[in-house]
């Protein structure tokens, strides 16, 4: 057990040093920040000037030694247009996406996870199919279509909530409502299968033949037996949804580190960039850490593993 | 201080409601929301709500000397001023710090300064800020090339001012009004900039313009509030709150709700439905922006002037820019908006001559362009990228473009690798020629053109300080560039506005926002 979480977070280490090195490099390659930070009528000296004040004018391997070296202890240097430092700009988009992502799990886990077992209790009845036709409809629908939509639905028309920004607890719903939607179909067909497998197994058999009432037979034994892919499915669901939900963030306006990674993708703004990419590459590797150890908590018999 | 009745969070809130244990909100947490909500928002609109204003971008900095993006200046063209206010229509130069100038002789501006004017923390404006300010532009500010002129600031009395430059500047001038994008010189507090850090000054903008910053939720909005010691005529709203849409339809679509009373970059294709909304207007200018293509004459194929012509005669301009922008499209024969006061309208845009072009190309080897564009940087521009690409094939050239981002596309175009053409957009609302020189001459960092006796007329014409004669310099050095079919096409599209008709705003600055020129309806 402590063996195998140890293991998960040395893979989890090296997974973070490769996204920031790539990163780094890719970032280099795409473009050179002085093009937008000055006027169009600068002169190359200028540039030379802005670009040795930046620290982009030192061999590459130095430029990189110096940025780990510095991001060990959590400083990215500062963004080029704010003046603030990165870790300070994160800490002001996290709390909204944070916020934003652990709503939307709520909801989906809420959502998929029953209508799974139901689906999977039922299995081939005419709710089985209905969530089954749901899920294809929510897992294929673009979540920036679906935006659009729940606006002009819920804002525009029926003018139950705003349609962006942040705000008061209305101003969530819609984006937090097309995050669900996005993802609470995965959790319901991997709850469905996921269920089925354990079904058939004697203990269900012999517990509805103890008599124990068939809810509890459900929601004890059959749950507790058949949740090991679910939790890791959910471990990842919160990596994708902390990390910030890029298209959502920036339909509804919504000031999280999504919309924050766009905006400075677009601006060349290098040390944001690699201060996002770290931040969740470090959240993956933790919550797969916090899964690992919750299934192992959830199966006895992972735990001799 | 007191806040203003901001929008989106009207009581402040920005938590999320108060969660039982089983995780199920309460209904008592959400009536009392609903009524806390209610409540804020019926106090809001009864002491005269914010007039809320949402811009397409978020802001880069409120540092006047170190930001040209163009969202930046509309909220700090509320919170800092400068000498003069150009007049975009006429070219006029209205006073505001700076009652009045003087050229002495070619090389020397003497500025009498406006007394009695107040900053926002009280203390009083003086040719001390002044001299603060154009060293702080000149010395600290990505934008100092503007003032690479300026030798010396001098002091002469606590309101006048004199500026020494090292050689006759005939646009220094236009450095002391806000509009035309970069290295404009806004006036600070030299006190107040001196006793804070850089970073301290542009989170906290302080000047002396009709409306101060109340306060600034980065990234997400910023609220400003009328200043009651301007030294001018009050704006008539109060209370502006402006927030950041980047995604165009949640723009309209907040506009539509009424959740934003002015929005920027309506999409063209929302213009009808949105005018016939009987509470909404459209307002449109035409745009501060002329968009040419700019051909790399340097090197094969466009080194040869024939190719050149086909290249131009090719394209069917005026069709493209009507048929994509209707009437909020102009079509132009030279690289300068109708406003600049040296251009010369007699020169058309190219006829469209197709055969003429094929003619050319029929007696030469296959032409290939391989060519890099833009998607969503300016109005419709893969669009006429794509009605441009396909009149070329019709004529014979062999076209292969490329979709590129934007910010690898404009490094592309510093380090002059960008293909041999490609479109740009220039900010003319300055309205002085002096602009197509940074994409004309030989040493522009984006240029693609390199003419000896062009680059030798306009360097000459931007020492000259007589209007007239200088007038008749960039004539001649337009005509070089027209005869030699040195540009592409080039056209202009417009700014378009939505706005509630609770408030009057007239669009007439380019994609700028005049907030003090916005009015209440009622």
């Amino acid at each position: 057990m402590i063996q195998a979480v140890v293991r998960q977070i040395a893979l989890g280490l090296v997974v973070v040093l490769v996204a920031m090195t790539v990163t780094f490099l890719l970032v280099r390659l795409s473009g050179d920040p002085t093009a937008q930070l000055l006027p169009e009528g600068a002169t190359l000296e200028e540039r030379q000037a802005l670009l040795q004040e930046l620290g982009l004018l030192a061999p590459i391997h130095e430029q990189y030694l110096t940025y780990l070296r510095r991001a060990v202890v959590g400083d990215f240097g500062e963004s080029y247009f704010d003046g603030d430092t990165v870790s300070s700009i994160i800490l002001m988009y996290l709390p909204n996406t944070l916020m934003l992502g652990a709503v939307a799990l709520i909801v989906a886990v809420t959502l998929g996870v029953p209508l799974g077992v139901m689906a999977a209790v039922r299995q081939g009845g005419a709710l089985d199919r209905a969530i089954q036709f749901v899920s294809v409809l929510g897992a294929s629908t673009p979540a920036f279509w679906m935006a659009l939509l729940l606006m002009q639905i819920f804002a525009v028309s029926l003018n139950w909530f705003p349609t962006y920004g942040m705000g008061g607890w209305e101003h969530l719903v819609l984006p937090a409502a097309t995050l669900a939607i996005a993802n609470f179909p995965r959790l319901a067909r991997l709850t469905r299968s996921a269920m089925l497998e354990v079904l058939p197994a004697g203990f269900i058999l012999a517990s509805r033949a103890k008599g124990m009432p068939e809810r509890r037979v459900i929601w004890r034994v059959l749950l507790r037996n058949g949740c090991i892919p679910v939790l890791a499915l959910v471990a990842l669901e919160i990596g994708g949804l902390f990390g910030g939900a890029v298209l959502t963030e920036t339909v509804f306006s919504w000031p999280g580190i999504g919309q924050l990674a766009i905006r400075s993708l677009q601006r060349r703004d290098y040390p944001v960039i690699q201060g996002i990419v770290a931040y969740v590459a470090v959240m993956f590797a933790i919550v797969t850490v916090v899964g690992e150890v919750a299934m192992r908590a959830a199966d006895p018999r992972l735990r001799k593993r | 201080m007191t806040d203003p009745n901001t929008v989106s969070d009207a009581a402040g809130r920005n938590s999320l409601p108060p969660v039982t244990r089983r995780g199920v909100v309460t209904v008592a947490a959400l009536s009392a929301l609903l009524a806390g909500q209610t409540s804020a928002q019926t106090a809001g609109r009864s002491t005269g709500a914010a007039l809320r204003l949402a811009l397409s971008a978020g802001l880069d900095r409120l540092d006047p000397h170190k930001t040209g993006n163009g969202t930046d200046h509309v909220v700090l063209g509320g919170i800092y001023e400068t000498l003069f206010w150009r007049v975009l229509a006429t070219g006029e130069m209205q006073p505001r710090l700076a009652t009045g100038y003087r050229l002495v002789n070619s090389k020397l501006w003497e500025f009498t300064l406006r007394q009695g004017v107040r900053f926002h923390d009280g203390t009083p404006f003086t040719a001390d800020d002044v001299k603060f300010s154009i060293e702080r532009a000149k010395e600290g500010g990505s934008h100092a090339i503007a003032l690479g002129n300026v030798e010396r600031v001098e002091v002469v009395d606590p309101f006048l001012v004199r500026v020494h430059t090292s050689a006759p500047d005939p646009t220094f001038l236009l450095r002391m009004q806000p509009l035309g994008g970069a290295g404009r010189v806004h006036i600070l507090s030299k006190v107040y900039s001196e006793s804070r850090s850089a970073q301290d000054v542009n989170d906290n903008p302080m000047g002396t313009g009709p409306y101060r910053m109340t306060r600034w939720l980065k990234g997400r909005s910023v609220a400003l509030t009328r200043f009651d010691d301007y030294w001018g005529p009050k704006p008539d709203v109060a209370n502006i709150v402006i927030t950041f849409i980047p995604e165009a339809s949640t723009r309209v679509n907040a506009l539509i709700r009424g959740e934003v009373d002015l929005i920027q970059r309506l999409p063209l294709h929302e213009v009808d439905r949105i005018g016939r909304m009987p509470n909404l207007n459209v307002a449109r200018t035409r745009d501060g922006l002329v968009h040419t293509i700019l051909l790399n004459s340097r090197q094969p194929p466009f080194d040869d002037l024939d190719v050149r012509r086909a290249f131009n005669h090719a394209i069917d301009i005026r069709g493209i820019i009507a048929g994509l922008l209707g009437d909020n499209g102009t079509v132009l024969g030279v690289p300068m908006a109708p406003n600049v006061v040296q251009i010369d309208s007699t020169l058309q845009p190219y006829r469209y001559d197709p055969a003429l072009a094929r003619s050319i190309l029929s007696s030469r080897p296959p032409i290939e362009l391989r060519t890099f564009t833009s998607d969503g940087r300016y109005v419709a521009d893969r669009e006429i990228y794509q009605a441009i690409n396909a009149q070329l094939e019709a004529v014979g050239f062999k076209v292969q473009p490329q979709t590129m981002e934007w910010g690898r596309l404009i490094s592309m175009m510093t380090t002059r690798s960008a293909g041999p053409f490609f479109m740009i957009g220039w900010d003319f609302s300055e309205g002085d020629a002096s602009k197509t020189a940074s994409f004309t001459l030989s040493t522009g960092r984006t240029s693609g053109t390199n003419n000896p006796a062009y680059d030798l007329l306009v360097l000459e014409a931007e020492r000259e300080m007589d209007p007239e004669k200088r007038k008749e310099m960039w004539k001649r050095a337009q005509r070089i560039l027209y005869d030699n079919y040195l540009l592409g096409p080039i056209w202009m599209g417009a700014s378009v506005f939505g706005a509630s008709r609770r408030y009057v705003f007239n669009a007439d600055l380019g994609e700028f926002i005049n907030l003090a020129g916005i009015n209440s309806a009622a």
